[in-house]
């Protein structure tokens, strides 16, 4: 082989040599780049699914809890209706037991009891009485002396009570105005019951509901 | 091609050049397909990284129908128990009620009929 051709053959494997190494070199660099566009993949598709459970549960869940909570709530507000109903039935049956009472003879004994009980929380003085028509009739002279008496040396002050003839709508009881400070007291069965209510709910809805 | 020692002539040169071209058209060669290979290689790992991708799109949408499906079933199972519980309430304030509705009642007339 002359020198021109051994320098020859020499170029000609470097040349393929060098594209040889050149072409490797793109391969590796695809081969790599290949890789690292699955392995982006794979890590995008489950870290997605991890956080995409628990973010699709908290969504649901926060949307459930508010309509348990209004649930909650509309049970609540329906047991305490139901409780209310109750109490009302009996308050019902307390007046219709109440009204048994007004038509017995004991009731002046009581009506007396109350006109005095509401004198004496005006402290007694000048006394205005209202009774219900057939109460007025029934509360004599002598039942106002007598409450006027009671009221006097309770309170220690001077007093007189009125009848007024103005009937009262009531179920029962009597209602009472003091003519200096035009305070009244309402004694009625009503009256009395409203403020049974106000003192005494809690101890009646522990005694009925436990 | 020219002998050792010899000048060459214009015509071996021409043949020599003519050699190196050829040559570097087959390294040319060698690089194209090498690009070629490592378009269809990058190419190849992008349908996959997008199938992958596709195919995560359909998991998500299966696994929100399962949560969805899950966590209703224990919403109802959570309402169910609630109205149980409501029922169940309400069946005991009744009964006690009933047992002392005479105890109060009592209660509050001899409260109304008592003055101090």
């Amino acid at each position: 082989m002359s020198k021109n051709t051994e320098s020859l053959e020499a170029m000609r494997r470097k040349i393929i040599q060098d594209a040889e190494a050149e072409a490797l070199r793109i391969i590796t660099q695809a081969a790599k780049r290949a890789d690292e566009v699955l392995e982006v993949a794979r890590q995008e598709s489950s870290y997605e699914e991890d956080v995409d459970r628990s973010r699709i549960r908290d969504s649901h869940q926060a949307t459930d809890r508010e309509r348990v909570s209004e649930t909650m709530s509309e049970y609540t507000a329906l047991l305490s209706s139901y409780k209310s109903e109750i109490l009302e039935s009996i308050y019902q049956e307390t007046l219709r037991r109440v009204k048994i009472h007004v038509d017995s003879e004991e009731y002046l004994s009581t009506l007396e009891g109350f006109i005095m009980e509401a004198g004496i929380a005006l402290g007694g003085g000048e006394l205005t009485v209202w009774v219900r028509q057939e109460d007025s009739e029934r509360a004599s002279s002598e039942l106002l002396a007598r409450a006027s008496a009671e009221v006097t040396k309770v309170t220690g002050k001077e007093t007189r009570l009125t009848l007024n003839r103005e009937p009262l709508e009531a179920l029962g009881g009597a209602k009472l105005a003091q003519a200096e400070s035009k305070a009244t007291v309402d004694n009625t069965f009503v009256g009395r019951l409203k403020r049974l209510k106000e003192q005494r709910e809690s101890e009646l809805e522990n005694m009925v509901f436990g | 091609m020219s002998e050792p020692d010899e000048t060459p002539s214009f015509q071996d040169m021409l043949k020599e050049l003519r050699y190196l071209k050829e040559v570097e058209a087959q390294a040319e060669k060698i690089i194209d397909e090498a690009d070629r290979r490592a378009k269809d290689m990058v190419s190849d790992a992008e349908s996959k990284a997008a199938m992958l991708l596709s195919e995560n799109v359909e998991k998500r949408r299966q696994l929100e129908i399962q949560i969805r499906e899950e966590v209703e079933k224990e919403f109802r199972e959570t309402l169910a128990k609630l109205e149980e519980d409501y029922v169940g309430e309400r069946s005991k304030v009744k009964q006690r009620s009933e047992e002392h509705m005479e105890e109060a009642v009592k209660y509050l007339v001899r409260s109304l009929l008592t003055t101090r």
